[in-house]
């Protein structure tokens, strides 16, 4: 679908021309308020349950069908991410329901703001639960923490307060609500009738008609929150924090031309360098140091994007042909 | 204040033979060098200059 839209571009402007209006539309730009058609929108989505499951059926084969085939080409972790994504993201539009279902009982003059307003608790318990599940999710560095080892050499290392806060408080959090595990039905239905008034019910409507419907908004909200941040930690942020600790050491040592997963070399080329480098095999011989390095130099092994150390360049297998040229092109024997 | 150090080399697998030679090398150009037995016998080597660093012998700068 997506090379068709390709051929089209015309087409392809156009649905971005639709995401737009449909923006603009929802944010009342232009002086259209969508929100005051909610009524005959949210009547509509409660008298047709199954016609709202269809047009998501629909959604999703469509969504399918666009990115089934360029999902072969995505990294796994990426694939996870977003099929993770597509499923809560499903599961917090179906919570359209609960904003539909509330807006009957909220007053007439209050019934457009009743749906932002839930809109708005809905981000908020989103917002909650996702920091709880990143809380949850959060991985540990593992790092020695003794400093007072005077051989190990100067180390930055990343700094755990926030992992040592997680850890604190999710063992509070599992302690005190297994306590309180009897409570929480009340609390709950506490904060829902709090929440409720917000919605300033219609004179006929019970306000625990409402603060059920807010209590669902609370539970769906909260749990999708809590796995959308739990998931995407452990999916995608654990890689993220990953690379970003890695990525100083692993540059500079890159760039060094140090790194080496094969050991060291054992080649004649490595030990008539290291004889050029050192004659007596303890000693530095400068003049000779001078021409290695000058060598390395003219030969783009020290430059400005990388500055290759002469013990890595003698040392690192990955070297062996730059050693043979070194040695044939500074007459070592 | 200690000096800023930059990590330069990371080397693993090396056999226990030729671990000392190589972390001579590397000490020779006033790195400091960390040699840690890996779970298989074999050794790993890690090497950090200051940066800024100069070849003793030679008087060129590593940058």
């Amino acid at each position: 679908m997506n090379d068709w839209l390709k051929q089209f571009p015309a087409l392809a402007a156009l649905r971005f021309l639709g995401c737009v209006v449909l923006a603009a539309l929802l944010a009342g730009i232009g002086g259209y308020e969508v929100w005051q058609h909610w009524d005959a929108i949210s009547t509509f989505l409660l008298a047709n349950p199954l016609a709202v499951i269809a047009s998501l059926a629909l959604a999703t084969a469509a969504l399918w069908r666009i990115y089934a085939g360029r999902m072969s080409e995505w990294k796994a972790e990426e694939r996870d991410v977003m099929l993770i994504g597509l499923i809560l993201g499903f599961a917090a539009a179906a919570g359209i329901f609960l904003v539909a279902a509330l807006q009957p009982l909220a007053a007439p003059a209050a019934r457009a703001s009743a749906a932002r307003v839930a809109t708005l608790w809905a981000a908020a318990y989103c917002a909650v639960g996702f920091l709880g599940g990143f809380l949850f999710g959060i991985p540990r560095t593992l790092q020695r923490d003794d400093v007072t080892d005077s051989t190990d050499p100067y180390k930055q290392r990343v700094n755990t307060n926030l992992e040592q806060i997680s850890d604190w408080l999710t063992k509070i959090i599992v302690g005190l609500g297994l306590v309180q595990l009897r409570q929480v039905p009340s609390y709950l239905g506490r904060a829902a009738e709090w929440m409720a008034q917000s919605f300033s019910p219609a004179p006929g409507a019970q306000l625990a008609q409402v603060a059920s419907v807010s209590n669902s908004i609370i539970v769906l909200y909260s749990i999708v929150g809590f796995l959308a941040g739990y998931l995407i930690t452990r999916l995608y942020l654990s890689g993220a924090f990953r690379r970003a600790d890695q990525a100083g050491t692993d540059s500079s040592v890159r760039a060094a031309g140090g790194k080496s997963d094969t050991g060291v070399s054992k080649d004649d080329t490595a030990t008539r360098l290291r004889a050029y480098w050192k004659p007596d095999g303890q000693t530095i011989k400068p003049e000779n140091e001078k021409a290695i390095l000058a060598w390395m130099h003219k030969n783009g092994l020290i430059g400005a994007s990388k500055q290759v150390l002469l013990p890595n360049f003698i040392n690192l297998p990955d070297f062996a042909a730059e050693r043979e040229k070194a040695v044939k092109d500074l007459n070592i024997n | 204040m200690e000096p800023i150090k930059v990590k330069i080399a990371e080397i693993t697998n090396i056999e226990p033979s030729d671990v000392e030679k190589a972390a001579q090398d590397y000490r020779d150009v006033d790195a400091d060098v960390q040699i840690t037995p890996q779970p298989d016998g074999k050794m790993k080597l890690e090497a950090w200059v200051k940066q800024g660093a100069l070849y003793p012998a030679s008087g060129n700068y590593m940058r």
